[in-house]
């Protein structure tokens, strides 16, 4: 009796690499190469908008919240949308290092470290603007539960407050995780440099990292701590976020769908921006067969899900309005879609549900343009998606004695704008200072780790 | 060594102990267990004291040194306000007012409740004059000119100008006048007059009742003005008299209509209000029929009711009016409804009442006095005052005839000095008059003026006016009532009051004080103090005439023909005739119906703009034919209009300098001509291409079906008298937390009757005045900004082009279960044990959170620091990094009321119930050990209002007024389904409509709800 057993092979994570010292060269090549000019054009580019947002926040606590296009009905505008907006940009990184990590998902690998700093940076770009959006700027320390000679102490009740809490917590835990992340990786690059300094800086914080067998153990188990601590940060912050609006008792705003809906929001979103920026750096930074086609394809998959999430949202929302029967509820959703902001709902709805559908189809999911165009799309649409949210919600609530347009300034357009600036600037440092992909980890999931592994042929 | 064993497992040897004594380090010793040790709890402990020591940063520390008196001033007690009684003049309406003081400096206006026919409360005008007082745009002192010069300089001048009048007696010496009810100001005219027996004087007043008052004289041959008697009408017919609006008496047919609008009172039964009316007024959009005809059109409708009730009660007109009756169809009406009305007006004989617009023609008012006479309306409830110093012949000229017959004078350089004594011909009188070019034909022209205005800039002497707050002086009002008004600051600038510069005419210089008291010299000293203490002297009951008819109307000269479109004109519910326009308040309050701010406009029916394709906002240039008038003004599309007619307010568009009237609106004046009685036919309408933006406070003019302002009619009151409750579905309260408990103390609440409120906006100014609220500027305006704690809701229900009116004053609804402060994550925001919704300022950083959350969206951000960019402000004498290089200006800054903290940008604020009144009786009671007592505490906006339709108080009180009126059927809250339990409630408007008549009025959303 002969049987043939086929080996059903998974697709593997890495391509056309021979040994772990390949890997090593191809992750520690941008920070040893010849430092090239369109990085620095790129740097100058960002910290040139850097400028521009700090010189827009100094005429903003100079001048005042009038600044920007905010009015009576309208209290919240592009400062929170720009803040959830980050926020949610945030998710994608603790996702894939902490949950995906739990969940054994190998592929996460090649691109975690990446997508952890995009998280770091983004929720550094997200937290500048609770800080700057109130009326006195010098007062936000109030915020805190700070003992004080005042006798102030926050009121506990205000999502407002749970949300400094959510997003400090979850800012802080994401750094750790990262930094422990890094910890291995630091040790590597430190023991490659050559350059007395880079010894020195790369020493300091790779903490007297040896690769001694204790120092692996106690390594292993505090990412794992911090994975299962970083897990539930995950769903909490966004939750928490959305509870800024879900908690008031706005039409629009006060719904229970939100926390699972802002949740699936904020990984769709922050995934499209690690689709967009990791395109672009694979290509340049010759990681291709570390990040391979594989990589981005499972990333669509998952920005096809939560797009579809986000979708269903949408519908249930709106059927949920209707069978509700509570008139202001279904007339805050009819004006979402009909009102003089239905532009915004438009263009919301087409990139964040139609977009991603073409991810139905494999070659869509591994052609590298399209999957950047609908990354893009995806971003954008995230972004109308919190405008929608707050503004449209606002601007017409109960009386109709009160309904206004709100209309957003120069101001608010070149703060959101520097921003990005703020985010690139810290980007490009990191592409250039810091391993972008997790040496170790990788080696790990590639199948030469593998103690029972059989070079081909031998 | 004997064995030592730690334990019975060492005795016994235990392997897992060996290797536990082996390891130096046991497994998860280098783990931290201990998560936080003693040394690091010091280490956040001490991080903690030193942030905390930033708090200690204060950053508005003021480094000023304050002075106290040195010596105390007799009387004032530093922190408390001191009230005087006096009295104001408003055209041709006086008012006894209260004028409350802090320190010496007025600060606000309020009626004075003893005045004969006053309750106390007061109109916008009113509300808003004390700023006028503060106007830095204020005159400082003479100007010769152009260049400043000294008073003396003027009092040399004026020493040469008498010993020239003396000698040609007084010949080309002409005296320009506005209405004036100061006796002792006639009394010095009389003066002048004897001394210079060639001068002439002549009265110019732009908004006035000359026609009313030339058409009765011409039947009766007395000079009179009526005074209507609400309380006692039933029905009232209304032929485009805004008597609710700006109008004389203003205050108490506010009072005594809202008396009759309560469909509850004991004392008086509902009135119904037919209007038959041009444009949208407040008193139409009060009424219980209104059509829209234009005033040849509502003539006819006139002449047909004195046609259909004659016919009724076989009265012959023979005597008193010749005039062929013929059966005319007048688009709008049908005679149905002619009918109707009449057997109304048949059915309440001697209790209804017919009103006609002042500035309607003389044969109008004519067939008035007809219609109140055939009825028996006239001394009923309809009185006759007769004009005060009619004996004088320039009040007996019409101000058309008097300014025609001034320029004729200066046209023919027959006048050599001008005295022009208050006013602003140069901008109030009809450009087609040629008052500009006429008046630099005299050699000498004198101004007396509170600021530079068009007239000053052709005068060579300008002469700063007092403001009645600061001179001495006297009024008789229409009705008789005499009362002196007594300054309460020292005058803040260097001029001269009306009364001393008329007296200066004819002998030297003597204060306004003295002149009076020589007037009033047969007055004691004790009456004399007790005038100045209540605020009056006496009614004069003399006022009242019988005039009866003398002559027949003629209406041979009446066109019944309308011509074309027309531009009708009327003073502005804001800035009146103009004189109002630099003040700040004033121009930013929300016109009552269309909204708008900062601006006035060519308001017409949307079916009028769809024919000549125009929208809100479009500059068009009007034409008036055979004249050069054209002026280009914005269109603004306002529900309610006679489709043949564009109404444009007056007191917009001055030519000035002036820091608040610069550039706000466009002057109506232009179009006018002398012959036109505020109206302008056949004019031509050339679209420019040009647009405008327009910064109204209510961009949303309906309720979206939702039972915000809720009505009925009153036979669906009587068949549901709870038709205001249960309109809303309101779910179960499910509070996560207990409650707080509101059973025991004073617990504040107030109530709004829609029946009672006429939309007159007193109660947002008075709010202004109270509580420092700044001004924020048309700019700030459009982007939807404006900081008025107060609004008034003006909602259109039903057709487009003659809807139904619903007005809601709005206010911080003080929920018990406020969403505000539930989201506040500073507790900015929070309860007090008196129910009160309070905001505490110093507290609040500004997330705008509670803003957000407010269903009613009545609370304020100040997203600028409004005083410091006021166009008034100035450059700050202190410097901090986080306070601001400016300043509010000087001036204003007396105005503001020093009980009321002056809010700085980037915080949140609302109405406040007037807490610091509340405070104020507090302590009063508090002295006196007992409770508050009902009507003790009152709030700025339901002090001012004139109908009354405000009332605060405590509900738990079961004596009170608040308990009563909430015990109402028709009391309502609303978004009852939030579950806020707001403290703020109203009363459903009750209208009543005349069953007779088709349903087009005020059919109650009763039916819509249930």
């Amino acid at each position: 009796m002969t049987s043939i057993i086929e080996k059903v092979k998974r697709v593997p994570l890495v391509k056309n690499v021979t040994s772990f010292k390949t890997v090593t060269d191809i992750v520690s090549h941008p920070m040893e190469m010849k430092l090239p000019s369109w990085w620095l054009i790129g740097l100058v580019g960002s910290i040139s908008l850097v400028l521009l947002l700090k010189s827009m926040i100094a005429y903003l606590v100079w001048e005042g919240v009038g600044v920007w296009g905010l009015n009576n009905p309208v209290g919240w505008g592009f400062a929170i949308v720009n803040f959830v907006f980050w926020v949610g940009i945030g998710h994608a990184g603790t996702l894939i290092s902490a949950i995906l990590f739990l969940f054994r998902q190998k592929w996460r690998t090649g691109i975690n470290r990446f997508a952890e700093a995009m998280t770091i940076f983004a929720v550094m770009c997200a937290l500048i603007f609770p800080g700057i959006h109130i009326g006195r700027q010098w007062a936000a320390y109030w915020l805190f539960p700070l003992p004080n000679s005042m006798a102030m102490w926050p009121n506990f009740k205000s999502p407002l407050l749970w949300d400094v809490f959510a997003v400090g917590t979850y800012f802080t835990v994401s750094l750790m995780f990262w930094f422990v992340g890094l910890v291995p990786d630091l040790a590597a690059v430190r023991d490659r440099t050559t350059s007395k300094v880079k010894q020195v800086v790369y020493g300091i914080f790779a903490l007297g990292w040896r690769g001694a067998n204790r120092h692996w153990q106690h390594y292993e188990k505090a990412y794992l701590l911090l994975a299962a601590l970083a897990t539930p940060l995950v769903l909490s912050v966004h939750s928490i976020v959305s509870f800024d609006f879900a908690v008031s008792q706005l039409p629009g705003w006060h719904t229970t769908i939100f926390p699972p809906y802002f949740v699936a929001g904020a990984v769709f979103s922050g995934f499209a921006m690690v689709v967009t920026l990791m395109v672009i750096a694979r290509q340049v930074f010759k990681l291709k067969s570390l990040v391979t086609l594989h990589h981005l394809e499972c990333m669509n998959k998952i920005i096809l899900v939560t797009g579809m999430l986000v979708g269903y949202a949408y519908g249930m929302e709106f059927f949920m309005a209707w069978y509700s029967g509570y008139e202001y509820e279904s007339f805050a959703f009819i004006n979402r879609a009909t009102g003089p902001y239905a532009w915004a709902y438009w263009i919301m709805v087409t990139c964040n549900v139609i977009s991603p559908q073409l991810f139905w189809f494999e070659k869509c999911r591994r052609s590298i343009p399209i999957m950047f165009v609908v990354s893009i799309f995806v971003n954008i649409g995230m972004w109308f998606e919190r405008f929608v949210i707050t503004v449209t919600s606002l601007h017409r609530d109960f009386l109709p004695s009160s309904w206004d347009y709100y209309t957003p300034t120069w101001v608010d357009v070149c703060t959101f704008i520097g921003s990005f600036g703020l985010f690139f600037t810290l980007f490009l440092l990191f592409l250039r200072f810091l391993p972008m992909i997790s040496m170790n980890e990788v080696k790990g999931v590639m199948p030469e780790s593998d103690p029972h592994y059989e070079k081909e042929g031998a | 060594m004997k064995k030592q064993w730690r334990s019975i497992d060492d005795l016994t040897g235990d392997k897992k102990l060996d290797t536990f004594k082996s390891r130096e380090f046991q497994e998860g010793a280098t783990e931290l267990i201990d998560p936080v040790s003693r040394r690091s709890f010091l280490k956040y402990l001490g991080g903690t004291a030193a942030l905390a020591g930033l708090t200690g940063c204060s950053i508005r520390k003021p480094y000023y040194k304050i002075k106290p008196y040195s010596k105390k001033v007799e009387h004032v007690v530093p922190g408390k306000p001191i009230y005087f009684a006096s009295s104001m003049q408003i055209n041709n309406d006086v008012s006894g007012i209260l004028i409350e003081t802090h320190e010496g400096r007025p600060t606000k206006i309020e009626g004075n409740p003893a005045y004969p026919d006053a309750s106390g409360s007061s109109t916008v005008l009113q509300q808003a004059s004390v700023l006028n007082l503060y106007d830095p745009d204020r005159l400082q002192g003479p100007l010769k000119a152009t260049k400043d010069v000294s008073i003396q300089e003027f009092e040399d001048w004026m020493l040469e100008k008498r010993r020239f009048f003396k000698e040609n007696k007084g010949e080309g010496l002409a005296v320009l006048v506005e209405n004036n009810l100061s006796p002792a100001f006639h009394q010095e005219l009389k003066k002048v007059q004897a001394k210079y027996p060639e001068a002439t004087i002549y009265r110019y007043e732009p908004v006035n009742s000359d026609p009313q008052v030339q058409g009765l004289h011409a039947l009766t041959q007395q000079y009179v003005v009526p005074e209507y008697d609400f309380k006692k009408s039933n029905v009232v017919l209304s032929f485009g008299e805004d008597f609710l609006g700006n109008v004389l008496n203003q205050n108490k047919y506010n009072r005594e209509f809202s008396l009759r609008r309560d469909p509850d009172s004991q004392d008086y039964s509902l009135n119904r209000l037919y209007t038959f009316e041009e444009r949208l007024s407040i008193t139409g959009a009060k009424s219980d029929h209104r059509f829209l005809l234009n005033r040849s059109e509502q003539q006819q409708v006139l002449l047909r009711l004195i046609y259909f009730i004659t016919r009724k009660l076989n009265f012959s007109l023979e005597r008193y009016l010749n005039y062929r009756f013929t059966d005319v169809s007048i688009e709008g009406v049908s005679d149905h409804d002619i009918q109707v009305i009449a057997d109304d007006l048949l059915a309440n004989r001697g209790k209804s009442l017919v009103l006609v617009s002042e500035q309607f023609n003389e044969e109008f008012h004519q067939l008035c006095f007809l219609i109140n006479a055939i009825l028996g309306n006239n001394f009923k409830t309809i009185h006759y005052n007769s004009t005060h110093f009619s004996n004088f012949s320039y009040s007996q000229k019409s101000s058309k005839d008097s300014l025609r017959s001034l320029i004729s004078e200066l046209n023919n350089n027959r006048v050599d000095t001008v005295f022009i004594i208050g006013g602003n011909p140069g901008y109030t009188a009809p450009s087609m008059s040629g008052f500009k070019e006429a008046l630099v034909k005299a050699r000498d022209r004198v101004h007396l003026t509170f600021s530079a205005n068009e007239t000053s800039l052709l005068c060579n002497w300008v002469l700063p006016r007092a403001h009645f707050l600061e001179s001495w002086g006297d009024l008789k009002s229409c009705s008789g009532v005499v009362s002196i008004c007594q300054p309460v600051i020292k005058k803040m600038v260097k001029g001269y009051s009306d009364l001393e510069l008329v007296h200066l005419m004819s002998v030297s210089y003597s204060s306004d004080y003295s002149i009076l008291r020589k007037q009033w010299a047969s007055i004691s000293e004790t009456k004399w103090d007790q005038t100045l203490h209540n605020g009056f002297m006496f009614k004069d009951g003399r006022s009242r005439v019988y005039p009866e008819f003398q002559s027949m109307i003629d209406l041979s000269d009446v066109d019944f023909e309308a011509k074309g479109l027309s531009v009708i004109f009327y003073p502005d519910y804001k800035v009146y005739d103009g004189r109002y326009s630099n003040n700040s308040w004033l121009q930013e309050l929300p016109d009552p119906i269309s909204k708008l701010t900062w601006d006035n406009a060519a308001y017409m029916s949307a079916k009028t703009a769809k024919r000549l394709s125009l929208k809100s906002g479009d500059v068009v240039s009007i034409q008036v034919p055979d004249s050069e008038g054209t002026v280009s003004i914005p269109v603004f599309v306002s529900p309610g209009h006679a489709h043949t007619v564009i109404s444009i307010p007056l007191g917009y568009g001055k030519d000035t300098s002036n820091k608040v009237e610069m550039g706000a609106g466009v002057s109506a004046y232009a179009l006018m001509s002398e012959a036109s009685d505020f109206k302008v036919e056949n004019v031509t309408l050339v679209k420019t291409g040009d647009t405008h933006e327009f910064a109204t406070t209510q961009d949303h003019g309906h309720m979206e079906g939702r039972p915000h302002v809720r009505s009925a009619s009153v036979d669906e009151y009587n068949k549901h008298p709870h038709f205001a409750k249960g309109q809303e579905e309101v779910p179960h309260d499910k509070s996560l937390w207990k409650d707080h408990d509101y059973s025991t103390g004073n617990q504040w609440g107030m109530i709004i009757d829609l029946g009672k409120c006429t939309s007159c906006n007193a109660c947002i100014t008075s709010c202004q005045a109270e509580n420092n609220i700044p001004v924020v500027g048309k700019e700030e305006v459009l982007n939807g900004r404006e900081m008025h704690w107060m609004r008034v809701d003006r909602y259109y229900e039903g057709d487009e082009d003659n809807p139904d009116v619903h007005t809601q004053p709005l206010t911080c609804l003080h929920c018990e279960n406020a969403p505000c402060e539930q989201v506040c994550p500073v507790a900015a925001t929070v309860h007090d044990d008196e129910g009160l919704n309070v905001m505490v300022y110093n507290r609040c950083v500004g997330t705008r959170y509670c803003s957000d959350n407010c269903p009613a969206k009545v609370r304020r951000f100040n997203f600028f620091d409004y005083h410091q960019r006021d166009p008034h402000s100035q450059k700050k004498k202190r410097f901090h990094l986080f306070d601001y290089m400016k300043e509010p200006n000087e001036s204003y800054k007396k105005q503001f009321n020093p009980d009321v903290t002056v809010r700085m940008r980037g915080i949140m604020e609302k109405c406040t119930y007037c807490v610091q009144r509340i405070k104020a009786a507090d302590q009063i009671a508090n002295n006196e050990n007992r409770d508050i007592r009902d009507g003790e505490v009152v709030t700025a906006c339901q002090q001012a209002c004139p109908a009354n339709a405000i009332v605060m108080g405590n509900i738990l009180d079961e004596n009170s007024e608040i308990y009563r009126l909430r015990k109402r059927d028709r009391h309502y809250s609303i978004l009852e389904q939030l579950l806020l339990k707001a403290r703020t409630t109203y009363l459903a408007a009750v209208y009543n409509p005349n069953p007779r008549l088709v349903k087009t009025k005020k059919e109650a959303s009763y039916d819509k709800h249930h």
